[in-house]
């Protein structure tokens, strides 16, 4: 089973210090990078897979130079081949223009599986995963959260997440896209052997400007145009004060408790078997019991 | 004319001395085998890049200091006097041996006259210390039987012989007296006491009995002998060894590891993973008992305790079936793989290093969890989850609370302070520390050091968001490739810089940069924030005016006291500020107890009692108005733990030296 997982090496907002006043964007010397947890969840997965079926792991990126080391942790991972489509300067691509590049690279290799993590924690879009089924023509399950597969029949059951514990069940042929959810798994942390295995792969770089660039569509129809970008309206902090109606005691008992609002109901004390009658008390009072006779 | 003096090999048939060489001949072999398969043992161990033969005059002196003279055994009532007993008159009475067989050999009159009775009442009268010596021993081991003396299958076995010895050897003397009444015979004072009881037995009678015990005494003395190599006596051989090669580095410090670019694993899984030297602990550890009286995870439950981690190793090669002792759920969780070592307790330690310290024969403990640490993370990848987000953050934010660079200097708005390379260079960096830079309640404690020293004049900056995390934590548990990582971030950083100075309010970093960044080319000076407090108290660039009249408890932080020995500096500090009053705790300078948070321990979710409440409790019995402290993790430990011993009471204020030493400027 040959499994490509696309990766995108996120921007991390450590403070809301640093906006650009000119263009109301972050500052890039505010920001940290890493590896985005939804995707990184995707490369565990692969590895799993492969793991039970043999077959190889290639992570794809297309990004600024920097977007190495986001696939550097990937091969320390265990991913066995890294693709990275550098674009020297990054302007904030949007989807629709990173789908086609990372359709035109996944055309030249051999799949049986398309990964992705659901959506990139920084532009928060989740569609790159989406337009790249539907360039290569194939079936999408999003927010994936289990994964059963059945290599021999090329099918698969997938759980996806529908928030609020709630689970969906789809069957769906292979090969397809995969776009997974990070609460799936707990990605593995890398041993030093790993790390070694990472620093010495050799990475294939293809440069977007002579090879993607003569493609038919990337930039020339963007889908989505950014008009402005303006900071963040300062919310006014709210600031709990105590009950007016209270005593001068209450109120300052009110203030030393933090504001924690009391419980509603009441609070059962003593020993262990006036604890049990209270509880018991409680469920027949509500009717979640009732008492035999 | 011959007065006193006495026949060697008396009573005995004349191929006796042929025996009892014969005899030594098998001694000796025996001896020889156990010691080269000893040394077979070791050489499994891997090399180790330390240089253990220099200053050989300071390793001889400590041998005989530490080793000969006792000087740390003899730390701990009732087990230093008592083996100070046995292992006295073991040496006198196998000096007395070897001048009686210089004399029979050699064929030399020695014991004769005035000699010969000086001779006897030295023999008696360390034969009385050494059955003295091994019955307190007894009944310490099997009435007394303290917690930490754990108690292994054969442990009883070299007492039991050397008692046997001491008695059997008296028991012929007084046969001896009983059948010949020689003129000497008094200054026997024991044995004479001893030979009245025989008197009314028959000569031919005394001749068989003392014939039987002669024998009997041989053979337990050879047997005794022969034991050595093969068990806990071992320490009388290796420990000094392991005394003459100690490492001489601070306390805890870890060595570099020079080849580890080109490593694809580290740490220790397998027996030979661990070093020759690390082996040579196992043997030379005699199973005292004192690290795990001190040990602070041991004291609140933990399954660990260093002498089972040194003793699981120990099992664990020689595949002795030694039986057990301890706590009953210590056969419960993982073991590591290869090692019987449990996982559970190489992630207890919180690397204090009291083990360290309170080993008579110098074993170190601390850096072989760090290796089986190493193991678990940079091998297995098997380690507890809660580190695992410290890790990342440290990767990504370089910092292990994951606030980033950008807020490395929202601490000190408002302050004025140079930022070196914005405003050029500085005599003296003032190395904050990801507590000061981030955590609310020690930020405090930055401001306060960078007022005091602006109130004195001196010129100095800070790194701003180009100081990183030191990378102690990471090391100590084990993720010694994120260590080298933030090392290598942070010495380009002071490269660039040309730093001469460092200052820095937290021992950790104090510890990593002075002891442990010189590997990784760190040519600066590193002082501690209470250092350079005296010296600006002492030159007066800063004075102590108000006075604070309360009662001061100072807790000693294990990295800058055990760790570096900073004891003095910080109590001279609060000394010279008027109006406080300095109430030592119980549990303070070298023996101070561990707060809880080193090692990475505060990072680990704790199992059992708490360290820190453990700690603190003492300091709500003790009731100063303030507990002291130079480190932010014991801050907030002592802090928590204080809130949570004192029980809704009036505890003690938990404030850093800073602080105070600012309160009375």
């Amino acid at each position: 089973m040959n499994i490509i997982v696309c990766v995108k090496q996120v921007s991390i907002i450590t403070t809301r210090s640093g906006i650009d006043p000119a263009t109301n964007r972050l500052l890039p010397g505010e920001l940290v990078h890493t590896l985005n947890p939804h995707d990184e969840a995707a490369v565990e997965e692969a590895l799993v897979i492969r793991e039970k079926n043999g077959g190889t792991v290639t992570v794809l990126t297309f990004g600024p130079p920097r977007a190495e080391e986001a696939l550097r942790w990937c091969l320390a991972m265990g991913a066995d081949e890294a693709i990275h489509v550098v674009e020297e300067a990054s302007p904030d691509r949007s989807p629709f223009a990173v789908s086609n590049v990372l359709a035109e690279v996944i055309r030249g290799l051999e799949y049986d599986l398309i990964m992705f993590g659901k959506l990139a924690i920084d532009a928060e879009m989740g569609q790159t995963g989406t337009f790249v089924a539907e360039w290569l023509d194939l079936p999408v399950v999003t927010s994936v959260v289990r994964v059963e597969l059945h290599p021999g029949e090329r099918r698969a059951i997938l759980h996806r997440s529908l928030g609020k514990g709630d689970r969906e069940v789809v069957e769906c042929c292979l090969p397809a896209v995969f776009t997974m959810d990070m609460q799936m798994n707990r990605p593995r942390y890398p041993t030093l052997g790993g790390r070694r295995m990472a620093e010495r792969r050799e990475i294939r770089t293809i440069c977007l400007k002579k090879e993607v660039e003569a493609l038919p569509f990337p930039e020339r129809i963007p889908a989505v145009e950014i008009l402005r970008m303006t900071p963040p309206k300062i919310r006014p902090k709210k600031i709990l004060a105590p009950d007016e109606n209270e005593s001068a005691a209450g109120r300052m008992q009110w203030i030393l408790s933090g504001g924690v609002a009391r419980k509603k109901g009441g609070c059962i004390t003593g020993d262990a078997g006036r604890l049990a009658e209270g509880i018991m008390n409680y469920l027949v009072e509500k009717n979640f019991i009732t008492r035999s006779r | 004319m011959k007065t006193v003096g006495r026949e060697i090999l008396w009573n005995l048939p004349h191929q006796a001395s042929g025996v009892l060489y014969s005899l030594l001949g098998v001694l000796l072999l025996l001896f020889a085998w156990g010691i080269s398969s000893r040394i077979r043992f070791y050489r499994r161990g891997r090399t180790e890049g330390e240089y253990r033969l220099d200053r050989l005059w300071g390793r001889t002196r400590d041998v005989l200091r530490i080793g000969f003279c006792q000087k740390k055994v003899l730390e701990k009532n009732p087990g230093g006097p008592i083996h100070l007993a046995i292992y006295v008159s073991f040496i006198a009475l196998f000096f007395v041996t070897c001048v009686v067989a210089v004399e029979h050999d050699l064929d030399v009159k020695l014991l004769d006259g005035d000699f010969y009775i000086a001779f006897k009442l030295f023999a008696e009268t360390f034969g009385i210390v050494l059955v003295g010596g091994v019955v307190a021993a007894l009944v310490r081991r099997c009435i007394l039987r303290p917690a930490n003396l754990n108690r292994e299958g054969g442990d009883l076995v070299p007492l039991l012989l050397l008692g046997a010895v001491a008695i059997t050897g008296f028991l012929i003397e007084a046969l001896r007296i009983a059948a010949t009444h020689p003129a000497a015979a008094p200054y026997s004072y024991a044995a004479n006491a001893v030979a009245r009881l025989f008197a009314r037995i028959p000569v031919p009678e005394l001749l068989r009995l003392h014939l039987g015990f002669w024998w009997g005494h041989l053979l337990m003395a050879f047997g005794f002998l022969a034991l050595i190599p093969y068990g806990r006596m071992l320490h009388g051989i290796a420990g000094p060894v392991n005394i003459f090669l100690r490492s001489y580095h601070p306390t805890g410090t870890l060595q570099p590891i020079p080849d580890f670019d080109a490593r694809e694993s580290i740490g220790a899984g397998t027996i030979e993973e661990f070093s020759w030297k690390q082996l040579l602990d196992l043997d030379a550890c005699a199973r005292c008992g004192r690290c795990e009286e001190v040990c602070p995870a041991h004291a609140t439950g933990k399954t660990l305790s260093p002498q089972k981690i040194i003793r699981d190793l120990r099992v664990s090669v020689s595949g002795d079936a030694y039986r057990l002792g301890g706590r009953e759920d210590e056969h419960e969780g993982a073991m590591i793989e290869g090692i019987g070592v449990r996982a559970a307790d190489v992630w207890a330690c919180t690397t204090c290093g009291h083990c360290v310290t309170s080993c008579p024969m110098m074993v170190e403990h601390i850096e072989k969890i760090v290796d089986m640490r190493r193991h678990l993370v940079l091998g297995k990848s098997d380690f507890p989850p809660e580190l695992e987000q410290m890790f990342r953050k440290l990767e990504v934010y370089s910092d292990p609370l994951g606030f980033g660079p950008a807020r490395r200097t929202e601490w000190a708005a408002g302050l004025d302070l140079k930022e070196i390379g914005r405003n050029g260079s500085v005599d003296l960096v003032y190395w904050v520390g990801c507590a000061g830079a981030y955590d609310e309640r020690y930020r405090n404690v930055a401001v306060s050091l960078a007022r005091i020293l602006k109130e004195s004049g001196t010129s100095f900056g800070i790194l701003g968001s180009r100081e990183f995390c030191c990378g102690d934590f990471a090391r100590r548990t084990g993720n010694e490739y994120l260590f080298r990582l933030l090392a290598r971030k942070n010495m380009a950083v002071l490269e660039e810089y040309g730093v001469k100075k460092i200052v820095t309010p937290c021992p950790h970093c104090y510890n990593s940069l002075r002891n442990e960044y010189p590997a990784f080319g760190g040519r600066f000076e590193v002082i501690h924030h209470s250092e350079l407090i005296l010296g600006l108290m002492e030159s007066g660039g800063i004075r102590a005016r108000n006075s604070l009249v309360k009662t001061i408890s100072y807790h000693d932080p294990c990295y800058l006291g055990r760790y570096n020995g900073i004891f003095d500096t910080p109590r001279r500090v609060l000394s010279k500020i008027p109006g406080l009053r300095l109430a030592e705790a119980g549990w303070s300078r070298e023996n101070s107890f561990c707060c809880g948070a080193g090692g990475g321990y505060l990072w680990i979710p704790e199992q059992g009692s708490r360290i820190n409440e453990r700690r603190s409790s003492e300091f709500v019995d003790l009731k100063p108005d303030i507990v002291a402290t130079a480190c932010p993790h014991c801050m907030y430990m002592l802090e928590d733990g204080m809130v949570a011993a004192g029980g809704g009471g009036m505890i003690p204020e938990s404030l850093d030296l800073a602080e105070i030493v600012l309160r009375s400027m």
